[in-house]
């Protein structure tokens, strides 16, 4: 019996998301933007529905006049991906 | 990249190429610091040597505190530039803040030591030489790239014994400074931004 996938995590973006961030402290919008290459849009409704889960927080806040989003995975959101590659394993072992 | 669905050997592909993507663009923002900061030493040991040498007045080396000025400068200025450009998006790795603070202490042990230096005789471009061939090894294995941490290991074994006898004490000594700059931080230097080059940008 297969483990079934975290539906949040199975798609392209919200996956590229958390796997930016799994090995950064904290990273802006902008930066997380460039590097999955994905729209403003998509991007911010993708990083609500994983800030709802839990699997990572963000931060809305001001440098200098600017307004800049600040992302941090979570401790739940990295559980939450370990467990994701662990049934991710299984699958293509099996 | 949309919010598609995906087969699991593409997720695993997908993770990966993030990773890869994220540690290029980390092995890029490491590398000039290196650059500058290695540039630095290299020119300010070379115009203490020939100063030195020529005079045969040791304040030249007074020039190193002029040197920490200038490097801290120019460190500010790349990076106002590179952000003006649009190079970084502002992201803190786990790991860049561990290089950072690695370099932040190197820094500020060798100050204290050259502070000390001004009060009491102690062997400073010993200790110098062997803290940076330290922080640069330290790097390398940070970053997991093995030529970082050779660079590191050969820049404490050539230098520390050109600096602690095989050279005279007087203005050549100074040369191991040059040479562990060449070493230690311009060819990682170097290194670190062709890697990060030959990484593709868009996975």
């Amino acid at each position: 019996m297969f483990k079934k996938l975290d539906p949040l995590l199975h798609s392209e973006l919200r996956l590229a998301v958390m796997s930016v961030l799994l090995g950064l402290k904290e990273a802006d919008f902008n930066y997380i933007k460039e590097q999955t290459q994905a729209t403003a849009g998509n991007l911010s409704v993708q990083l609500d529905k994983l800030a709802q889960a839990g699997y990572i927080s963000v931060e809305k806040g001001f440098e200098g006049k600017r307004p800049k989003t600040t992302c941090r995975i979570t401790p739940a959101g990295i559980q939450a991906f370990e467990n994701y590659v662990e049934s991710l394993k299984d699958y293509i072992k099996r | 990249m949309e919010n598609n669905e995906l087969s699991p050997e593409k997720s695993l592909q997908l993770i990966s190429d993030m990773i890869s993507k994220s540690r290029a663009e980390l092995s890029k923002t490491t590398g000039k610091p290196f650059l500058i900061w290695g540039f630095c030493v290299l020119a300010t040991s070379l115009l203490v040597w020939i100063t030195w040498s020529q005079t045969g007045d040791p304040k030249w080396n007074l020039l190193w505190y002029a040197m920490i000025v200038v490097g801290g400068g120019l460190s500010l200025l790349f990076q106002r530039k590179g952000g003006k450009q649009g190079e970084k998006r502002i992201a803190r790795t786990f790991i860049g803040s561990a290089i950072d603070t690695t370099w932040i202490l190197f820094g500020c042990i060798s100050c204290s030591v050259a502070v000390i230096n001004l009060f009491v005789a102690i062997p400073v471009l010993l200790y110098i030489l062997l803290l940076m061939g330290f922080a640069t090894a330290l790097t390398g294995s940070l970053l997991k790239r093995p030529a970082i941490i050779a660079c590191g290991v050969a820049s404490i074994i050539v230098c520390i014994p050109l600096g602690a006898g095989f050279l005279s004490m007087g203005p050549d000594s100074t040369l191991a400074m040059s040479l562990s700059a060449l070493i230690s931080l311009v060819i990682p230097g170097f290194i670190l931004n062709g890697k990060a080059s030959k990484t593709p940008q868009n996975v």
